[in-house]
């Protein structure tokens, strides 16, 4: 693990509607590091990802966010995305008319700024999709339409392979998955960090994904603020007692 | 075979009753120069209004009727007696209001509702404001609250002449040209910079005399930052003879300001209602429209909002109920005409026993209203296979950079729904009359307390089944 | 000397006000008018077809077809005047099955044609009509096809317009269905010229059903004017019409589409939404949804979404690293190109999809 920071968010205040959601999150991520974020339900964990992509739904009122030795505060969604950063959406978008395939090809035609040859694609993309234990006529099929919810979370991971984003942030992609689901998914995750040396930030608030992850540091999140930072073993403790004891802390 | 609970016609002896007819003066029926004439000297208009009268009688007398929209056939205006005046002058307290009329308002519940603290009664009596009562604390924050014959002579004359009939413009159609000549009565409300009435002023017209038409003008100025609630009530008793109420209603909201304008319109069901309604909203300024139409025999009923300024809103919320015999043309226009202008019109029809309900709007966007946003939502009833529910929603838009979205529905109340509340123990008349008023709690929710529960009380009537 | 006709075309079945121009359309024509090129092109394995017959039971028929109403409406028929339709029927039960495709252009002076499509009982057939730019430039083009689906039958009929520029074309289509019969329309407006669009149904017979599906691309300054009236007079009938497109520069487009529930159509369903894409600084988008209804067990839906791309699907390109203008153009093509996969006939499509390599000019997959 390098000494370089990859994601550096300093003293992150952000408003929902004029509504503060983060008081102040700070969290570094260097370059193949495997951070967790946990906490209960609506404690911002999802606004915490969904700002680091730059939603314009979510004001940034303080702070600074730094990826890759670059102030991206105020960059749009795309430049980000561009930069390295990648989300997986709870709920993707359907788009009837644009198959999965040609979806895949403009994003990274997109990312690289030039043309790549269609048989080149074609064999990463089935590689790809072979890993993830996904049918190959998905390719061809219209990005999320009529999908399963775990054929979506899939789709999410498929992007994230081809695109090699140096920052995968994975929201809740565990959610609803059985239990074949979740270790392709994360078969899937694993193969993204091996070949690309990607960091990733997971935020989930059930333990499944993290059983097959190597975890390097467990951040919980609580009202809006990051109130203890950890190793692995931070995971396993809350698997045993729950959030319960940081939130009394919280209102201590 | 589903069985329907005969719904009858309402009752309306609540509200159809007429005085004597005592009137002190009436002009002949029928409409000439001449008339219009003696009726500006008789107002001892100004002489720019007695000109004003007679430009807009000649544009009435040019103008088509429309030939869209429900049949004015019945309407012969050689026979409508145009003006009445009732035989009292302005009274301030109530208890000077004579007897007879004091009895009809009392039957309408207008007392009532000044002690249930409201800011104040401009009550017009056939065509003069015979009761006229501001509340001291109003008129102490500046607001002015007078009838429109004294305004156009008053303090606040220039003002009038400024804004009357600037809006709505004689050649509009052709009731307003009507409108322009023959206009009588009606309300002038100006609320100051800054100042917000915190009760809201109320106004209730009503048509007495038969064949009598009622061209009231209401003029409302919201000046910068100021808030206002106003509540229009109509009611009339009911004739043989075509009536026609042909009213105009001017609104200027200023620059922040606010401006609520709620109706519940219950006219008798042999009047023509063509009134003209329209706002003109600056920067930062909000109209929002509360409407709903009970009454008449044809209404043709469309309040425009036009949003001149940046960042101004709309919001517009009606009911129709259309009935035996009605045939009710309402919705809403909006225009944006700036940056940021957002507009939201959400509406309920009902037709029942033979009743026609028509929709009808229009959104436009002009090319300058970047970011603009508006949403149409308008939901019909059909309560029987007699009746009619049209929805003619138009959209006019010429900017990319705006975000246009419209949902229509036309159904009936589901047979599940009326079998689900039966299963409660309710009556099949009541679970119909239930799931009506749930679908009219659009408007309801937007009312004051007491003219919700007068509205809901009229749905329930109109409900009532002949059975208990 | 040829005489120019002005007639009122595509008209709302209810008026409303005038000053927003859009109860009806004028509508320019030439009195002399030739017949228009209409090259059919019909694979032999087709044997249940037969091109017209010489029976008294045919010329009822031709009455029947005159009794057929259609989108842009009488005042239209002057247009057709000196036309002889050309007459395809599909023989009672059977279903050819290859779909007949009709290639449609102008002659060098006004000109016009007409279809008739007759399904007889229980049959089924689909006929592809394409309207291609070998017309010549500054002539006008008007092609009416008129559609009776007997009991049980089911007609699909596709319409590729891609006429060029200064190119007009009047395509007015009628309809009336049966008992149980079904139509299926799909249109792709992918042209460069000016075009006026009427289609009315009649679903006269109990359970009839009727679908409409339609795409465009209208840009330059380019005028697309639609009229779809679809009528409920059967019980239990169906219909549902999608529409979505994209403007682009000074286009203008109008859509008029009425659901009208006739009294006794009770069970009766219409659906009707629309999408519009807004990209030009001077586009013109004018939309008007009727549902007009004389039955209490009915249900009638509108929906119509107009303007920018919404921030969800933004937001999710933008999180991909495709940014706005790209993910405009993504939408625009694949708008239509979930209609072109849809195209029954592999020469037709291929034609769509070379006129759309020609009307798109993003360079997006």
């Amino acid at each position: 693990m390098s000494e370089k920071e990859l994601l550096n968010v300093k003293d992150l205040v952000v408003d929902v509607e004029e509504k503060e959601i983060l008081h102040g999150v700070n969290l570094t991520i260097r370059p193949g590091e495997t951070h967790v974020l946990m906490g209960p339900n609506g404690t911002g964990k999802s606004t915490l990802g969904y700002t680091l992509l730059g939603n314009p739904r979510y004001t940034v009122k303080q702070g600074e966010i730094r990826f890759d030795g670059k102030n991206i505060t105020a960059e749009p969604v795309n430049e980000r995305a561009k930069a390295g950063i990648f989300l997986s959406f709870q709920n993707p978008l359907e788009v009837p008319g644009v198959t999965l395939s040609s979806f895949i090809r403009n994003a990274v035609e997109q990312k690289t700024g030039k043309r790549i040859r269609l048989w080149e694609f074609k064999k990463q993309l089935e590689a790809a999709m072979e890993l993830l234990d996904m049918d190959k006529s998905y390719a061809e099929r219209d990005l999320n339409v009529g999908f399963s919810g775990g054929e979506k979370k899939k789709a999410e991971i498929l992007q994230l392979l081809m695109l090699k984003p140096k920052l995968a942030i994975l929201d809740e992609t565990d959610s609803g998955l059985d239990v074949d689901a979740v270790r392709t998914v994360s078969a899937g995750i694993r193969e993204y960090q091996k070949n690309s040396e990607g960091s990733l930030l997971v935020i989930t608030h059930s333990t499944k994904i993290l059983e097959s992850l190597p975890v390097d540091y467990t951040h919980v999140m609580v009202e809006g603020k990051i109130i203890k930072t950890g190793g692995a073993e931070l995971v396993d403790e809350i698997n045993e007692s729950g959030f319960a004891g940081y939130e009394a802390e919280e209102h201590r | 075979m589903k069985e329907k609970s005969y719904v009858e016609d309402i009752d309306r002896s609540v509200y159809d009753f007429k005085d004597d007819e005592k009137d002190a003066y009436k002009l002949q029926a029928g409409l000439t120069p001449e008339i219009v004439e003696k009726l500006s000297k008789e107002k001892n208009d100004p002489v720019w209004m007695q000109n004003f009268r007679l430009q807009a009688l000649q544009i009435y007398n040019e103008m088509p009727v429309p030939d869209w929209g429900p049949s004015i056939e019945g309407l012969d205006m050689a026979n409508i007696v145009t003006y009445v005046r009732p035989n009292t002058n302005m009274k301030a307290k109530w208890s000077d209001v004579p007897e007879d009329i004091k009895n009809t308002f009392e039957r309408l519940g207008i007392p009532q509702a000044e002690r249930k603290s409201l800011a104040g009664v401009g009550a017009q009596y056939d065509s003069e404001l015979v009761y006229h009562n501001v509340r001291e604390e109003v008129a102490a924050q500046g607001v002015v609250y007078t009838d429109m014959e004294s305004a156009l002579k008053g303090e606040y004359a220039d003002m009038v002449q400024k804004h009357f009939m600037k809006l709505v413009k004689p050649n509009d159609h052709k009731f307003a040209a009507l409108h322009g000549a023959v206009w009588s009565g009606g309300s002038f409300v100006y609320v100051p910079k800054g100042v917000s009435v915190e009760i809201p002023l109320q106004s209730y017209f009503r048509l007495n005399a038969p064949g009598a038409g009622q061209f009231e003008h209401t003029l409302i100025i919201v000046d910068e930052g100021a808030d206002l609630h106003f509540i229009e009530g109509c009611s009339a008793p009911k004739y043989n003879v075509a009536n026609l109420h042909a009213g105009c209603v001017e609104l200027f909201v200023g620059k922040n300001a606010r401006l609520r304008y709620s109706t519940i319109e219950n006219w008798s069901k042999n009047m023509y209602n063509l009134n003209t309604k329209r706002a003109l909203v600056e920067e930062g300024g909000t109209i929002e429209w509360v409407s709903g139409s009970f009454g008449s025999h044809v209404s043709y009923l469309y309040p425009m909002s036009i949003l001149k300024g940046k960042g101004a809103k709309m919001e517009f919320t009606g009911i129709t109920f259309a009935g035996k015999g009605q045939n009710l043309d309402t919705g809403a226009k909006v225009v944006h005409s700036a940056p940021d202008t957002s507009s939201y019109i959400n509406t309920k029809s009902i037709s029942k026993d033979g009743g026609i309900s028509t929709f009808r709007s229009c959104v436009v966007v002009a090319k300058n209203a970047k970011n603009a946003k508006s949403s149409v939502s308008c939901q019909s009833l059909m309560l029987d296979a007699i009746s009619r529910s049209d929805t003619i929603p138009a959209m006019d838009i010429r900017t990319k950079d705006a975000n246009v979205g419209h949902e229509a529905q036309i159904g009936s109340i589901s047979d599940e729904a009326v079998f689900y509340l039966m299963s409660r123990g309710m009556s099949e008349e009541d679970a119909r009359a239930c799931i009506v008023s749930g679908f009219a709690d659009n408007v309801s929710k937007e009312l004051p307390l007491e003219y919700a529960v007068e509205m809901n009380n009229l749905i329930r009537l109109e409900m009532k089944g002949s059975i208990g | 000397m040829k005489e120019t006709v002005n007639i009122k075309i595509n008209q709302l079945p209810s008026k409303t006000w005038h000053w927003l121009k859009l109860n009806e359309t004028n509508f320019a024509w030439t009195d002399e008018a030739q017949g228009c090129t209409i090259v059919k092109k019909e694979s032999t394995e087709n044997e249940a077809l037969s091109g017209g017959k010489e029976t008294a039971e045919a010329l009822a028929d031709i009455k029947a077809f005159e009794a057929v109403e259609t989108g842009a409406g009488r005042q239209a028929d002057c247009v057709f005047k000196a036309v002889a339709p050309e007459r395809i029927t599909a023989a009672a039960g059977r279903e050819p099955e290859n779909p007949v495709v009709y290639e449609i252009s102008g002659t060098d002076t006004a000109s016009a044609g007409m279809l008739d499509i007759y399904a007889e009982e229980n049959s089924r057939i689909t006929v592809v009509e394409r309207f291609t730019k070998k017309t010549p430039e500054d002539t006008n083009l008007a092609f009416r096809t008129r559609m009776i689906a007997a009991k049980n039958s089911k007609i699909r009929l596709v319409q590729v317009i891609a006429l060029g520029e200064e190119q007009p074309l009047l395509s007015d289509t009628g309809c009336v269905c049966d008992e149980n019969a079904q139509v299926e329309l799909l249109q792709l407006f992918i042209g460069k010229g000016h075009v006026y669009n009427g289609v009315r149904t009649d679903l006269k017979g109990e359970r009839a059903d009727f679908q409409v599906q339609t795409g465009y691309l209208v840009q330059n300054t380019q005028l697309l004017d639609i009229n779809y009236i679809v009528n409920h007079i059967g019980k239990k009938t169906t219909s549902n019409v999608t529409a979505d497109g994209t403007l682009k520069d000074a286009a203008h487009k109008v859509f008029r589409g009425s659901i009208d529930f006739k009294r006794g159509a009770s069970g009766a369903k219409g659906t009707e939404s629309e999408q519009v894409l807004l990209l030009g600084d001077d586009v013109i988008n004018q939309t008007i949804p009727l549902i007009l209804c004389a039955e209490e067990d009915v249900e009638g839906n509108h929906g119509a979404a107009i303007g920018e791309l919404d921030e969800e699907t933004l937001l999710y390109f933008a999180a991909r690293g495709i940014d706005k203008k790209h993910a405009e153009d993504i939408m625009t093509r694949a708008k239509l190109e979930l209609l072109t996969h849809k195209i029954d006939d592999e020469e037709t499509k291929e034609f769509a999809e070379e006129q759309l390599s020609e009307v798109l000019t993003d360079d997006s997959l």
